[in-house]
């Protein structure tokens, strides 16, 4: 309980500080709203409100956390890199797939991506790829022709 | 009465009918399965829809909503894993009764539990709706700004462990509503020199990213295939058929539970999660033998279903009756929801009433039909539910992935949404590792420019004064019944959170 409470301070604690930076960077850009001169309520005041806001409870939470946050607490948050690589893996693949959607088109992209994802998720087992390519290849015909011809929708 | 035999003429046409149906297969099929939610079965399903009139659309919608909410009992009642946060105490008593020998009177019963409770809400939604949409009428912008500021008091109040965390995601919302052009003057904002975000992000892409990233990824995290331990064989149809008429013997139990649960509903912003928490806890205090509850007590999975569909009516009746230029959501569901009926050109609120009453009648008679077609799917449906929870993730999240991609492009036709859709999932990511909770984020992305909007106009109209929103009578009204509710939900939310703990040990 005491653990997951330290562990608890040392997240609120980078919530609150990157709270307090969003907010510092969101009041500037507000501060350099433009602005009729005739206006007193422009097109920043209630972002300015907003981001103000956040640097003031950031603070307070950053603050309120700090106090529970000492080397142990810092040393119980790990972040598991290769538990998590197949799923960082699939995110990557996501993104170079809306990246290159337009140059190699949809169903290729969406084949690729759907048989790759399932491979690299499944275990890299032979069994995995194959159902990938199975899965993949049937769900983007049903996608492309389901929404493209049926439903009228674009794609890339 | 014409509007309403037209409407059942509409709903009961084969086309709308299959879709309904289809919606809540689709739901339950999604809402089967352990993360994934009737949140995103509606937002894969949304994009789909533009090809559709929206008197098929909605329904549809509105029926993948009844399924999805319906649907997390069956992973609750056969592997002990709620389907959806909205069976969440379900899994208590359901669970207990499956492992007692059970499992389709579990089924059963939590079936015929979410049929009445949701029809009942069918009723309320009918009948509170249209006074409501009249009443709403006579909002200005004072009127709506106290409104917006009830609703972020509400999602506040429930945000469970850290309330500061719960101010700050909605701030954070409501500054990313502001990007793009200002609501008055249409002066550009914040957009780092995309012209793409002029208009602001698109709100559904935001949206879906937001709820259905950080759950596919967690999803994959978990494992590659569920374990299924309720392979029992049990006879659907007699079970069902049974606990049906198991209801009327609870009757009072069912009626304060389902009132609860409407009224829950009603609240901007908390939905059928927090109803079916708080409606096992007043089952549980109201029961003659309570510490049955968690060992399989039919009053436990009663309470907790009839609360959670009477929310569903219930948290329609904000989207519809509101604000007079924007439906305020009663959940994450009806957020989505709402922003479909942006994209399909109709402005949700009190006007909907006088404009196109056909539309929403057909929205009515289509949350009635869907509730009853859900107790028939339960029924004749059951074990397929029972294999979709077999199908493993790995091979799940990559689809889900890929419909994410095609909806977020289709709303504009361009690849700029696709990302939109990637950089508010990191953002829904890293708030589940800081757990910090999405719903406030979410509130204030989709109210932030018409907050804005109605809060400027009114300082404009009262020249910088504060005082007309403490003189006009409505307003007043609504800023005390926003700190009277923070109390109040405050509390609630804390008798919740000791139910949970005390029950789910």
């Amino acid at each position: 309980m005491e653990a997951r409470k330290r562990q608890k301070a040392v997240l609120d604690l980078i919530f609150g500080l990157a709270c307090v930076v969003v907010g510092c960077l969101a009041f500037y850009a507000s501060s350099n709203v433009r602005t009729s001169a005739f206006e007193r309520l422009g097109a920043g005041f209630i972002p300015k409100i907003v981001s103000g806001g956040m640097v003031v409870l950031g603070l307070w939470l950053s603050i309120a956390s700090a106090r529970s946050v000492d080397r142990k607490a810092i040393g119980m948050i790990s972040f598991d890199i290769k538990g998590n690589l197949p799923v960082i893996a699939v995110l990557l693949l996501f993104a170079a797939l809306a990246a290159t959607l337009e140059t190699v088109g949809f169903r290729i992209g969406a084949f690729a991506f759907v048989a790759l994802s399932v491979w690299i998720l499944g275990g890299f087992g032979r069994r995995e790829l194959l159902q990938g390519i199975v899965v993949g290849g049937i769900l983007t015909l049903m996608v492309y022709y389901g929404l493209k011809e049926l439903l009228r929708l674009m794609l890339p | 009465m014409e509007v309403l035999l037209t409407a059942i003429a509409h709903v009961f046409n084969p086309v709308s009918l299959l879709l309904i149906v289809g919606g809540v297969f689709f739901g339950l099929l999604l809402g089967a399965i352990p993360g994934l939610t009737a949140t995103m079965a509606v937002g894969l399903i949304i994009p789909v829809t533009f090809g559709l009139a929206p008197e098929l659309a909605f329904p549809l919608l509105v029926s993948l909503y009844v399924g999805g909410i319906s649907g997390g009992l069956v992973s609750a009642s056969l592997i002990g894993i709620p389907g959806t946060p909205s069976s969440v105490t379900t899994v208590f008593d359901s669970y207990s009764m499956t492992k007692n020998g059970q499992p389709g009177r579990a089924l059963g019963l939590g079936s015929a539990a979410s049929l009445w409770g949701g029809l009942a809400s069918a009723v309320a939604l009918v009948t509170l709706a249209p006074p409501l949409a009249k009443f709403a009428l006579r909002f200005g912008p004072f009127e709506f700004t106290s409104l917006f500021l009830l609703t972020f008091a509400c999602v506040t109040a429930v945000t469970g462990e850290s309330r500061v965390k719960g101010y700050l995601a909605l701030l954070l919302g409501l500054f990313l509503s502001m990007v793009g052009m200002d609501p008055i003057n249409g002066i550009e904002r914040f957009t780092l020199g995309y012209y793409q975000l002029s208009a602001g992000f698109s709100q559904l892409p935001a949206l879906i990213g937001l709820f259905t990233l950080s759950e596919v990824v967690s999803g994959a995290k978990r494992g590659k295939k569920p374990t299924i331990i309720a392979a029992q064989r049990f006879s659907v149809v007699k079970d069902f058929i049974e606990t049906l008429f198991v209801i009327p013997k609870y009757f009072f139990l069912f009626l304060r539970t389902t009132i609860m649960g409407v009224a829950i509903g009603t609240f901007p912003g908390i939905g059928p999660g927090l109803a079916n928490v708080l409606c096992y806890a007043q089952a549980k205090a109201g029961a003659k033998h309570p510490e049955l509850f968690g060992k399989g007590s039919e009053e436990g999975i009663i309470g907790a279903e009839a609360g959670n569909n009477a929310a569903t009516g219930g948290a329609l009746i904000p989207l519809l009756t509101l604000v007079l230029t924007l439906g305020v959501p009663g959940d994450t569901v009806t957020a989505l929801i709402l922003g479909a009926f942006m994209l399909h050109g109709i402005q949700p609120g009190p006007l909907l009433f006088r404009t196109n009453s056909q539309f929403v009648t057909i929205i009515f008679v289509a949350f009635f039909v869907a509730n009853i077609v859900m107790w028939l799917l339960q029924l004749a449906c059951s074990k397929i539910f029972i294999k979709a929870l077999s199908t493993p993730v790995y091979i799940l999240a990559p689809v889900i992935l890929l419909f994410c991609a095609v909806g977020s492009f289709a709303i504009n036709n361009r690849v700029f949404d696709i990302w939109v859709f990637v950089l508010f999932g990191l953002i829904g990511l890293a708030f589940i590792v800081f757990r910090v909770p999405l719903l406030p984020l979410l509130m204030g992305l989709i109210l932030g420019k018409n907050f804005e909007k109605e809060f400027r106009t009114a300082l404009i109209v009262s020249k910088g004064s504060l005082a007309p929103f403490f003189t006009r009578p409505i307003s007043l009204a609504l800023i005390i019944i926003s700190v009277l509710l923070v109390i109040y939900l405050t509390r609630l939310s804390a008798r919740a959170q000791k139910t949970l703990a005390n029950t789910g040990k």
